[in-house]
């Protein structure tokens, strides 16, 4: 996520022998339609079909090309103390949403997936705060992971603040189940943001206007010392520290 | 969320530490967290830092995937990459290492390696892969083993012969009379593990106030579940009383879980002694399938190597797990021994005290002095100097070095000394199988009397603590069970 304006995609399919032409329409179909919503032309493509078992079902890789704007300067190394860190909404539908659509925990929720296109929000989000530092997506290992890559790349110490995390209670409640953190689990439609304190307010307020951003918020802040590490505040007033996710997220057993 | 958020209520946890405050004084206790749960729970809520000097938490036996020793790894393994075989196992057992590896790395060398929230998820497997054999790694207290139970006897039911289990299942109050044993460790109480109570309930403790003079309180895992124990806790040592609490009653019942307790019953026998690992040989303190249930038994239908493998010397997990030193103590912790690169098992399972340090508390903490900062792993160690528990921990380590841990540890005496040696019952051990009517119990002692409030009996032997029904008599005085105290009990 580098403030660039989404142009182009490819995407290659990796068929298994055997997988359903109908299905592959509708994702065919379904990958135009959110291709036109984000203003991207899929512009390239490949199909190989594998032997049936080579494959489970269909993989699909794509990568995007876009265009950064001349007065867009993301980088990490602009991240200076006292500026605030922001989220654009709930953390973690994506990856309990895929947890549950397993079917393997026996636990159903009504939590869908939070993929979307955020081309345009960040565009808003760059006009209503100029000196924006740094942008990313949350995806897999989370909000934790991409505050501890800030954190070592900018070196600065991140407080997050666990009592404005907006974490939705389905995906509270699945995650304290299987003893994961919704930190931790990963998103598909949010970014992270540092600005500016005297952006913040005109930051946040231009995320949650957009109607991806409804539930944004400023979850942390950026301080000096101790470089290279995050820590949370819980909300029992105690602190924690906020690692780098070692291999999968692993439920406990008890 | 709802029933979670009660129990993390910032201004009744701060009412509650200045009760805790007010309760200690100036003296110094030191409480032991028996379960890995709560060990995770007071690290991931900070409560270590809310506690005032006065109240120490020392870290317990009970973290599941920490007591599971190398050797059993190694076995795991070798059952994992056994041709055709489906081998199931909890996430968090995955990565803990054994002599050669883990198994991640099984899986990766392409054993079929799958990981499941529940033994009936690996029945299910079998169910669907008929042409498979699968295997579970069943580990766990009390509080796992009734699910491996009620699998066990669905796959007998169902008549699935695919399925089989590789036992390691472990019962929680040999290893705390253990630790009671232990001339390193000086405790003022417990906080006695919650889960594990919801199935046996919270008389097989009766023994610790009786007998070893402390006080205990069955404890939730919540932050103000912890912190509530530690005041009633506080109380009692205050009142002069000494007895078994149960803060956790939501969800733990004095007589447990009755119908868990017959399910164990039915399906487990004893073991004669298991190696729990930094602790050595514990005499009858781990379960194996009853003969009925030898066809679904791994470790009867494949050659498993069996074989003991002694822990990294470095590692000074067994002293951690006994709570002699602190994890920021252990001379790898932070430096060789890192979550990524794990020695020990307490640096794998988040619940592993040493795993819940490094992760939560190790900048902020006493730990700091030892840990470089960079979140690295093989940075060169720091040497601890400075602050007095850098100190402590240097004199520590020296004292309490990986070979000095089985001298240390009194109740086993029986260590058996090579593969396969057999530790030498005596006479008072093996069991009278009258005392428990027509069930065979061959491997367990005589089971104690035990009083019983109010006449209502508890269905369990003190310990193991889900044993057989017994009858109790009434109206006694609270006597323990375990007036000998030698390596007969449990």
């Amino acid at each position: 996520m580098m403030g660039g304006r989404p142009q182009w995609l490819t995407a290659a399919f990796v068929i298994e022998e055997g997988f359903s032409i109908e299905e592959l329409k509708a994702i065919v179909a379904d990958m135009a339609e959110a291709a036109a919503v984000a203003g991207v032309s899929i512009v390239s493509g490949d199909t190989k079909v594998v032997d049936k078992g080579a494959a489970d079902g269909l993989y699909i890789t794509t990568a995007g090309i876009g265009v950064i704007p001349p007065e867009v300067n993301l980088d990490a190394r602009l991240v200076k103390p006292g500026d605030k860190v922001l989220v654009s909404g709930r953390l973690g539908d994506h990856g309990v949403a895929v947890i549950l659509a397993r079917g393997e925990l026996g636990i159903t929720a009504d939590v869908k997936s939070d993929t979307a296109p955020l081309g345009a929000m960040v565009a808003e989000l760059l006009a209503a705060a100029p000196n924006t530092r740094w942008l990313r997506d949350p995806t897999r290992g989370g909000v934790a992971t991409v505050c501890n890559e800030l954190a070592r790349d900018a070196e600065v110490h991140i407080v997050l603040d666990e009592a404005s995390l907006p974490v939705q209670n389905a995906v509270n409640g699945a995650c304290e189940i299987l003893g994961i953190d919704a930190l931790y689990v990963a998103n598909e439609g949010k970014l992270v943001a540092v600005v500016p304190a005297d952006e913040a307010d005109a930051a946040l307020a231009t995320l949650r206007a957009n109607s991806l951003g409804t539930e944004a918020a400023v979850i942390g802040e950026i301080h000096e010392e101790p470089p290279g590490v995050v820590i949370i505040k819980t909300i029992f007033g105690g602190t924690r520290i906020v690692d780098m996710l070692v291999g999968d997220p692993l439920p406990r057993i008890c | 969320m709802k029933f979670v958020d009660e129990y993390r209520d910032p201004a009744a946890a701060r009412a509650t530490v200045a009760q805790i405050e007010t309760l200690a004084g100036d003296r110094h206790l030191k409480f032991m967290e028996v379960c890995g749960g709560h060990t995770h729970t007071i690290y991931k809520h900070g409560i270590e830092n809310l506690l005032p000097d006065s109240v120490e938490l020392i870290h317990g036996p009970g973290c599941p995937v920490c007591v599971i020793p190398m050797g059993r790894v190694d076995d795991g393994i070798a059952l994992a990459e056994q041709p055709g075989v489906i081998f199931t196992s909890f996430g968090d057992m995955m990565r803990v290492p054994g002599s050669n590896g883990n198994l991640l790395e099984a899986k990766a060398r392409g054993a079929d390696v799958r990981m499941v929230y529940s033994p009936l998820d690996a029945l299910r497997i079998a169910r669907d892969n008929p042409d498979r054999q699968v295997v579970f790694f069943a580990i766990g207290f009390e509080t796992t083993a009734p699910s491996t139970a009620v699998t066990l006897l669905k796959a007998r039911a169902a008549g699935i012969t695919n399925f089989s289990v590789f036992c390691n299942h472990v019962t929680i109050v040999p290893p705390l009379k253990a630790i009671l044993d232990s001339p390193d460790l000086r405790l003022d109480g417990f906080l006695g593990p919650g889960h594990v109570s919801t199935v046996i309930g919270n008389h097989p403790y009766r023994f610790v106030p009786a007998e070893y003079h402390k006080p205990l309180v069955t404890a939730g895992f919540e932050p103000l579940d912890i912190l509530q124990s530690i005041v009633m806790l506080l109380r009692q040592i205050r009142e002069g009383r000494c007895e078994v609490e149960n803060q956790y009653t939501r969800a733990v019942k004095d007589e447990g879980n009755l119908k868990a307790l017959e399910i164990l019953a039915e399906v487990f026998e004893i073991r004669p002694h298991f190696e729990w690992r930094g602790l050595g040989f514990i005499p009858q303190s781990a379960l194996k399938l009853r003969e009925e249930f030898a066809a679904w038994d791994a470790e009867l239908r494949y050659a498993v190597p069996g074989v003991r493998v002694a822990d990294p010397k470095a590692c000074q997990c067994g002293e951690v797990l006994k709570g002699v030193i602190k994890p920021w103590e252990c001379k790898v912790f932070g430096t060789a021994c890192t979550p990524e690169t794990p020695i020990g098992t307490c640096m794998v399972s988040s619940e592993g005290a040493c795993a819940a340090y490094y992760n939560y508390g190790r900048f902020t903490s006493k730990a700091a002095p030892r840990i470089p900062v960079a979140a690295g792993c093989a940075t060169t160690p720091t040497t601890p100097t400075g602050s007095p528990h850098a100190r402590r921990s240097s004199s520590t380590a020296s004292k309490h070095s990986a070979g000095a841990v089985r001298v240390s540890w009194k109740t086993p005496s029986i260590w058996p000394t090579a593969r396969g040696a057999r530790p030498r019952l005596r006479s008072s051990m093996r069991c009278s199988s009258r005392r428990f009517g027509t069930r065979r119990w061959p491997l367990w002692p005589t089971v104690p009397s035990w009083p019983s409030p109010g006449g209502n009996g508890w269905h369990s032997a003190p310990t193991p603590s889900w044993s057989s029904p017994a009858t109790f008599p009434a109206g006694r005085s609270a006597t323990s069970p375990c007036t000998a105290r030698s390596t007969t009990w449990p």
